[in-house]
C-alpha cells in the first residue's frame, strides 16, 4: 500500500509540473506559438483575434461549458457559483494539439498548432460552502499566417506579402463562489484582461533590386471585467435519484486601455537590417459582454445529458482605432452533450471505472468575411482516466471542428484536436487533516 | 529524484508486461476483466504515452496555412514618382594622365562635336642589364592592343607619331594641357579593324634611346643618367594625320610597350607614363530641347540633389513619404536614344556607356573628388533606355539611421578609363523623361 501511495505521489508531481510549468509562462505569450511551425485559424486575423471558449475539464468532452458542473473533481472556471461545491483543492491544466486540414479553391494544406489548456485552481475555504479560484486562460487568440501574391506598382516584379499575427488577450481571474443552500449558489469573479496582439506584415520582393520591408503593429491591452454566476439544482426533480441543474453566467467586460506602436524593419540580402519604432499612442478597446446558460439533467448517478447556450455580441467590439471591426458580428453557440460513468464507485475493473463523454455544438461564429459567416460545427468526445486512490484524473479529449467555407476564396478548416488535461484533486493533504 | 523514480517505473512496466505503447493498449483491451496492477498504479502512463505521441506529431514538419485573398493584407506597396528639379551642369575637366587607356585620332560626331585626341607615351629607361648588348641592328616597335574605336570602325584611320619636345608630367596632365612636339612626324601608321598593332619606330629615334642605355655607366656625366633621361627624353605622341576625321582609337596602356627585336630575340620595355590630350569643337547644344550631353572625360557632369530630409517621415523635395519602410529608392535618368541613334552613321560606333558614375561630394571639392572612385553607379537599362541608381540603403540610413548629408551628387558617363565616351540625358524640362526618383515603400493598413 505504501508503494502504491508513493507511485501516486510521483504521478501527481508530474501533473503538478505540467500545471505550474504552464502558469510560469510569460503573460503576453502564454498562448502564443512559434510561428515557424505552429499556426491556428486563419480567421483569427481580425481585431483582437478569435474568442476563446473555456470549458470545465470534465465537460469539455461533452462539448458543454460546464456551467452546471459541481463534481468537485476538477477546477471549473466557467461558473463562479460552482466554487461553493468543492471539498478538496483542485488544480487543472494541460495541452492540446490541433491538426488543421485547410481547403481553399484549388487545393488544401495541413498544418498543426500546439497549445496549452487553461490553468485553473480551486481552493475551498469552507468545504462545500465557500471557495475561491484562480485561473489563467486566453480570452482571445490570434495565431495565423496569410500570404498574398502581388506585383510591385509600376513594375512587373513579383512580390509575396506575408501577414503573420500572434498573441491575444489573456484573462487572469480570481473567483469566489458561495453555496447558499442545498439548491442555490452564487459566484463572482473579477478578471484582469491583458495581453498583446502583434500583426507583422513582410513583403518579399523578387530580385535583388528591392529590400524586404517589414511592418509590425503591436497593440497591448490592459483592463478588467467581471463575471457573476448563479447555480441551481433540484434533487429528485422528475424521479427518484435524478438531479436537475441549471447555471447561468454573465460577463461584463469594460473598456480596455490599449497602447500601440509600429515597428518598421528593413532587411536586405546582405543581412543589412535597420528598424524604427513609432508610438501609436493610447486608446481604448471595448470588449463585448456575454451570457452563458446551461441545464443538465442527471438521469441517475451514472448518466447525464445537458445543453448550454452562449450569446456574445462581438458586433459591439470597438477597436483601438475607435471604430468597429467590420468582420466581427454577434455570436451565439449551442452545445448538447452527455456523459456516462459505468462504474462510479470503481468496484469493478479499472477500465470499467473510466468515464465517457460525447457532445456536439454549433457556433454561429464571431466573424463574417466577404458575406460569409464563419460558423462552426463541432463533435467531441472525452475519456476520464481516474486515479484509483484519490480524486485526481486525466481527461483525454478529442474534437473535430469544421469551420469556414471555400466560397469567395475563403478557407474551410477541418480541425482535429487531441487534448490532455490533468486534474489534481486532494492535493493539499493538510486540508483532509484539518477538516 | 523524481526523474529517476519515473524512469524506474517505466522500466518496470516494460519488463513485466507490455513492451510498447501499442502493446500496452492491446493488453488493456484483452484484459479488461483483470485487475492490472500497472494500470491501477499508473493510469497516467497511458496519458504520458499519448502526450509523447502528440509532441512527436507536433514537432514534425508541417505546411503553412493556405492563403486567402479575402483576408486583407496588413500592408501594401506604393510607388511614388518625384521629379528631381535641383539640377545643375558642371564643366570641370579632369586629369587624363596615366589612365588605363590613351586615346588618339579624330572624329566628327554629329551628336557630340568634332573630337581630336593625341596620346602621349614614354617608355621606361632600362637600368639593368636585361638587354645584354644593343647594337645598331635592333628594330624598335611601339606595340599596344586596342580597347575600342570611336567613329568609322570599318574604315582605315591614319595616324602619325611625333617626338615630344618638352618635359610633361602625367600625374597632372589635363585634356587641355600644352603638348609640344617636333614639327615633323617620325613615322605614321594606319588602323582598320585590328585589335592590336606593333608600329616600327625609326632608328633616328631609337638611337636616342639606345644612347641613354649605352651611357648608363658613364662617370663623366654631370648628371645621373636617370635625371638626363627624365629631363631630356620625352617619348612620343600619337596624333591623327592631317584632315583625318575617321576615328578615335583607345589603346590599353597596360599593353603598351616598346619591343626591341633582333635576329635572336625580342625584348619588352614597359611604359613609364601616358596621357591623353583632346579637344572638342563645334559641339551641338541641346539646352533648348531639354537635354544635356555628358562626357566621361569630366568635360560636363550633371549635379543633382534630392532634398532628402527627415522629420517623422522621409521628405523628398518637400514631399512627405508616409512610411519609414522604403523597399526601393531609385534615381532614374532617361537617355535620348532617338537622337543618339539618328546621329550615328552606319558602320560607325561610339564607345558604349553602360552606367553613370555617381560621385558624392561637396560642390567645392568636386575637382578633387572625381579623381577617386565613384560612390555609386547607375546602371543602364537597355530595354527602358534609362539609367537607374539604387539608393535604397542610403534612404533607409537617412530615415532609420538619422544620417544626413550635405553633399551633392554628380553623374558622369563611365569615367576614369581614358576612353572618350558621352551620353545624352533628358533634363527636368522634358514632360515625361525628366530625371526622377521612384520610391517604393510599404504602408501599413493597420492603423
Amino acid at each position: 500500500m505504501l508503494s502504491l501511495m508513493k507511485i501516486n505521489i510521483k504521478l501527481t508531481s508530474l501533473a503538478l509540473c505540467v500545471l505550474f510549468g504552464v502558469s510560469l509562462l510569460p503573460t503576453d505569450s502564454a498562448f502564443a506559438q512559434d510561428e515557424k511551425f505552429s499556426y491556428g485559424s486563419t480567421y483569427s486575423a481580425f481585431g483582437a483575434g478569435l474568442p476563446y471558449d473555456v470549458f470545465a475539464p470534465t465537460t469539455a468532452g461533452s462539448n458543454l461549458f460546464g456551467l452546471t458542473n459541481t463534481s468537485g473533481n476538477s477546477a471549473n472556471l466557467t461558473n463562479p457559483a460552482v466554487l461553493g461545491f468543492y471539498q478538496y483543492t483542485s488544480l487543472s491544466g494541460g495541452f492540446s494539439y490541433s491538426e488543421y486540414s485547410a481547403e481553399v479553391d484549388g487545393g488544401s494544406t495541413s498544418y498543426g498548432n500546439f497549445d496549452f489548456k487553461p490553468f485553473a485552481g480551486v481552493f475551498p475555504i469552507l468545504k462545500n460552502r465557500l471557495g475561491f479560484s484562480v485561473g489563467m486562460y486566453p480570452k482571445t487568440e490570434m495565431n495565423f499566417r496569410n500570404t498574398y501574391n502581388t506585383i510591385v506598382p509600376g513594375d512587373t516584379t513579383q512580390a509575396l506579402n506575408e501577414l503573420v499575427g500572434e498573441g491575444g488577450i489573456s484573462a487572469f481571474e480570481l473567483g469566489f463562489g458561495y453555496r447558499i443552500n442545498k439548491n442555490w449558489a452564487i459566484g463572482y469573479t473579477p478578471t484582469i484582461l491583458m495581453g498583446s496582439t502583434v500583426r507583422r506584415s513582410t513583403i518579399y520582393i523578387e530580385g535583388s533590386r528591392y529590400i524586404t520591408p517589414q511592418i509590425s503593429n503591436t497593440i497591448s491591452h490592459l483592463g478588467y471585467s467581471q463575471k457573476v454566476g448563479l447555480h441551481f439544482q433540484a434533487f429528485d426533480a422528475f424521479k427518484e435519484d435524478d438531479r436537475f441543474t441549471f447555471g447561468i453566467v454573465a460577463e461584463i467586460p469594460l473598456e480596455l486601455t490599449t497602447e500601440g506602436f509600429e515597428k518598421t524593419t528593413i532587411l536586405n540580402n546582405n543581412g543589412f537590417q535597420q528598424s524604427d519604432e513609432v508610438e501609436l499612442g493610447k486608446s481604448n478597446v471595448t470588449m463585448p459582454w456575454n451570457v452563458k446558460a446551461g441545464v443538465t439533467y442527471h438521469v441517475n448517478q451514472k448518466w447525464s445529458v445537458g445543453t448550454d447556450f452562449l450569446y456574445e455580441p462581438w458586433g459591439e467590439y470597438v477597436s483601438s482605432s475607435g471604430s468597429a471591426i467590420n468582420q466581427y458580428k454577434d455570436r451565439w453557440r449551442i452545445g448538447v452533450g452527455s456523459s456516462f460513468y459505468p462504474d462510479l464507485q470503481r468496484t469493478r475493473t479499472y477500465l470499467a471505472g473510466l468515464a465517457y463523454k460525447v457532445g456536439v455544438s454549433y457556433d454561429s461564429g464571431a466573424i463574417t468575411v466577404a458575406g460569409n459567416d464563419i460558423d462552426a460545427i463541432s463533435v467531441s468526445a472525452g475519456v476520464t482516466l481516474p486515479s484509483q486512490y484519490n480524486r485526481s484524473a486525466v481527461e483525454l479529449l478529442f474534437n473535430y471542428e469544421r469551420t469556414g467555407t471555400t466560397n469567395n476564396s475563403l478557407i474551410q478548416e477541418n480541425i482535429f484536436t487531441f487534448g490532455i488535461v490533468f486534474n489534481v484533486s486532494e492535493l493539499m493533504f493538510f486540508r483532509r487533516k484539518l477538516q | 529524484m523524481f526523474l529517476k523514480n519515473s524512469a524506474s517505473s517505466i522500466v518496470k512496466l516494460r519488463v513485466k508486461k507490455p513492451k510498447s505503447s501499442i502493446h500496452l493498449l492491446s493488453y488493456l483491451l484483452r484484459n479488461q476483466s483483470k485487475e492490472d496492477i500497472y494500470l491501477k498504479r499508473n493510469p497516467i502512463t497511458i496519458t504520458a504515452v499519448l502526450a509523447g505521441l502528440v509532441l512527436l506529431i507536433s514537432a514534425c514538419g508541417k505546411d503553412s496555412p493556405p492563403s486567402s485573398t479575402s483576408i486583407e493584407p496588413g500592408s501594401r506597396l506604393v510607388a511614388d514618382t518625384i521629379a528631381i528639379t535641383d539640377i545643375d551642369i558642371r564643366e570641370v575637366g579632369g586629369y587624363t594622365g596615366n589612365l588605363s587607356n590613351v586615346s588618339f585620332g579624330a572624329y566628327d560626331d554629329q551628336a557630340f562635336g568634332e573630337i581630336e585626341a593625341s596620346a602621349l607615351w614614354k617608355p621606361i629607361f632600362i637600368t639593368v642589364d636585361r638587354v645584354d648588348t644593343l647594337t645598331n641592328n635592333e628594330q624598335f616597335y611601339l606595340s599596344f592592343s586596342i580597347s575600342s574605336q570611336y567613329g568609322d570602325t570599318a574604315g582605315t584611320g591614319e595616324f602619325e607619331i611625333y617626338e615630344i619636345a618638352q618635359y610633361w608630367r602625367a600625374t597632372s596632365w589635363r585634356p587641355d594641357s600644352v603638348l609640344v612636339t617636333e614639327q615633323n612626324p617620325i613615322t605614321s601608321f594606319t588602323i582598320s579593324q585590328q585589335d592590336s598593332i606593333a608600329v616600327p619606330l625609326p632608328s633616328a629615334w631609337s638611337d636616342k634611346y639606345v644612347e641613354y642605355y649605352r651611357n648608363r655607366f658613364d662617370s663623366t656625366l654631370t648628371n645621373s643618367i636617370d635625371t638626363l633621361y627624365r629631363d631630356n627624353f620625352h617619348g612620343l605622341a600619337i596624333r591623327p594625320a592631317n584632315n583625318q576625321l575617321q576615328k578615335v582609337v583607345a589603346a590599353n596602356t597596360s599593353s603598351m610597350k616598346m619591343l626591341i627585336s633582333n635576329q635572336d630575340t625580342t625584348y619588352e620595355v614597359a611604359t613609364q607614363k601616358t596621357a591623353t590630350k583632346f579637344a572638342r569643337n563645334a559641339e551641338p547644344t541641346y539646352s533648348d530641347e531639354g537635354k544635356v550631353a555628358l562626357h566621361g572625360t569630366y568635360e560636363r557632369m550633371l549635379g543633382f540633389d534630392f532634398g532628402l530630409t527627415t522629420e517623422d517621415f522621409l521628405v523628398i523635395n518637400g514631399r512627405e513619404i508616409p512610411s519609414k519602410s522604403i523597399a526601393r529608392f531609385e534615381v532614374v535618368f532617361h537617355r535620348d536614344t532617338e537622337t543618339l541613334d539618328a546621329t550615328l552613321p552606319q558602320n560607325h560606333r561610339r564607345p558604349g556607356n553602360s552606367r553613370y558614375n555617381i560621385f558624392s561630394t561637396d560642390p567645392n571639392t568636386l575637382f578633387y573628388a572625381i579623381v577617386g572612385s565613384p560612390l555609386y553607379a547607375a546602371s543602364y537599362d537597355e530595354g527602358k533606355g534609362t539609367y537607374r541608381l539604387n539608393l535604397t540603403n542610403l534612404a533607409n540610413s537617412i530615415i532609420l539611421g538619422g544620417e544626413q548629408t550635405e553633399e551633392r551628387y554628380y553623374a558622369v558617363p563611365v569615367s576614369g578609363d581614358g576612353i572618350i565616351r558621352s551620353d545624352l540625358t533628358y533634363l527636368p524640362d522634358h514632360p515625361e523623361k525628366f530625371p526622377k526618383i521612384i520610391v517604393t515603400y510599404a504602408v501599413s493598413d493597420e492603423n
